[in-house]
């Protein structure tokens, strides 16, 4: 089974469809009231980013999105630095480090293995 | 809108660290907050600290706050609803026990001792302390910094570590600077590096601004965080020793002119980015009562202690078009934008006022600022 680095392990397992986007800033990118980025729902998603770039206040968006219901399911980043990990810890979102293909998976939140939805 | 989450504070924070350190946990003797300004907060990050607060979450150990967009005396005017976000900001940091002190340069209120430990965010800041007092700190996220305030530890990364603070790379800058120059040779060394932990022979900082200016700059142009000047940084020897250079850079004054702009008509001149300390205030103020009143307006940021322990002095050079303020800075401010060129000292304003506000910024030597504001 493929793996992936679990950087902020969460608990149980999750069935969602992958988003793939370009490097995003959750602070301007996002909007936490809807969960859209650039004309994309994330809600529920696995949301997958090379990385996260911008203000050290784009964790306080993620934590708002996450209280609105809003948030991803998990997120999966190819580099995480200490403000992704701060937004992940904060908005109670597991975080993964490696790549995803595209479509739909089911990912252990704590180990970081995945595989194809049957 | 509830948050529960918010009470597991100490969690969170442990979480992050089993992220970064291998779940390791240091102590922080203080703390310094940013993310203060409702400009650069905005309202969700204005909700998660008004929730913090709301759940009774307290600081462990003393905490700092950072320039928020509203000054002191209120003389830089905002909208009324701008005013009403940042109360909301400084009404939650005193419920939670946060010194609401608003300036960038708290190594002037806390005397921090070598070896100590610290969860700072503001990269002037951490910047100063790790490479003048070798305080340590890592530049933490505002929210990081909030979290560990609360929680009374911080992860502990590299910089927290004896190992982690090895100079990387050698560098020689035989120069004396000037606040300008400082923030040339800060710029510089970061753009060239990226990261790492550089130690610097030969170079002469003239001043308690010229040190704060080289802090602001390295930090904004690179990641580094932390420089060892030879004969400054205490345990400067001690560093030496344990070095492991995989870089060498030379730097001379022609390095720097790359950063000098053609000149544009500054419609303002700006100083004081981080807050300018007492003795250069001082300073400036002679040369201005000297030379009488200014032609263009001049703004100076300092911090509120400053600013009350020369009240009078304030006053006076107001008439002389020149204009101290407490609590705030340029950068983080709004009333920024009504500005068309400002000419000032310090390379972080370069680097911020025209990212954040849309403003032309021009470098200038302290008192080259301060000849343009009699042109």
């Amino acid at each position: 089974m493929p793996t992936l680095k679990p950087v902020v392990r969460g608990s149980g397992a999750v069935r969602a469809e992958v988003v793939k986007l370009g490097p995003i800033s959750f602070l301007g990118d996002l909007d936490p009231e809807s969960g859209v980025i650039s004309g994309v729902r994330i809600s529920g998603k696995i949301l997958a980013v090379p990385y996260v770039r911008g203000s050290t206040v784009g964790p306080y968006v993620l934590w708002h999105a996450a209280a609105r219901g809003n948030a991803p399911v998990a997120i999966v980043a190819r580099s995480v630095d200490l403000m992704l990990i701060t937004a992940s810890a904060l908005a109670g979102v597991p975080l993964f480090q490696g790549e995803l293909p595209e479509g739909c998976i089911e990912i252990d939140l704590s180990t970081g293995d995945y595989e194809r939805c049957r | 809108m509830s948050y529960d989450r918010v009470v597991g504070v100490a969690e969170t924070v442990r979480r992050i660290a089993d992220a970064v350190s291998g779940g390791e946990v240091v102590e922080i003797e203080t703390a310094h907050v940013s993310g203060v300004s409702y400009l650069t907060l905005g309202e969700y990050g204005v909700r998660f600290i008004e929730e913090l607060a709301a759940s009774g979450a307290k600081v462990k150990v003393f905490t700092t706050s950072n320039p928020s967009g509203v000054d002191i005396s209120s003389f830089l005017e905002v909208s009324r609803e701008f005013a009403a976000g940042q109360r909301r900001v400084i009404d939650a940091f005193l419920k939670m026990g946060i010194s609401p002190i608003s300036t960038c340069a708290p190594y002037e209120l806390l005397r921090v001792k070598p070896g100590t430990v610290h969860a700072w965010a503001e990269s002037n800041a951490i910047t100063y302390i790790n490479t003048f007092r070798d305080a340590w700190s890592d530049k933490n996220p505002g929210p990081l910094a909030l979290l560990s305030a609360v929680a009374g530890f911080v992860p502990k990364t590299d910089m927290y570590t004896s190992e982690g603070r090895r100079p990387t790379a050698r560098v020689h800058a035989k120069i004396a600077a000037d606040p300008l120059k400082a923030g040339l040779i800060g710029a510089y060394i970061g753009e060239s590096l990226g990261s790492g932990i550089p130690y610097i022979s030969d170079l002469t900082l003239n001043g308690e601004e010229a040190r704060r200016e080289f802090a602001a700059a390295l930090s904004t142009y690179s990641s580094i965080i932390f420089a060892v000047l030879e004969g400054v940084t205490p345990n400067w020897r001690r560093y030496l020793a344990a070095a492991d250079f995989r870089d060498r850079i030379t730097i001379s004054e022609e390095d720097l002119s790359k950063y000098l702009k053609d000149l544009d008509n500054p419609d303002v001149i700006y100083l004081g980015c981080p807050h300018l300390d007492l003795e250069t205030l001082l300073r400036i103020s002679k040369v201005i009562f000297e030379r009488g009143r200014t032609k263009r307006p001049v703004y100076i940021s300092t911090s509120p202690g400053v600013y009350g322990a020369l009240r009078e002095l304030v006053d006076r050079l107001r008439g002389y078009n020149v204009h101290v303020f407490a609590g705030s800075c340029l950068v983080v401010s709004p009333y920024t934008r009504r500005f068309r060129v400002i000419a000032t000292d310090s390379m972080k304003s370069v680097y911020y006022i025209p990212r954040l506000h849309g403003v032309k910024t021009i470098p200038c030597e302290t008192t080259k600022c301060i000849d343009y504001a009699y042109a």
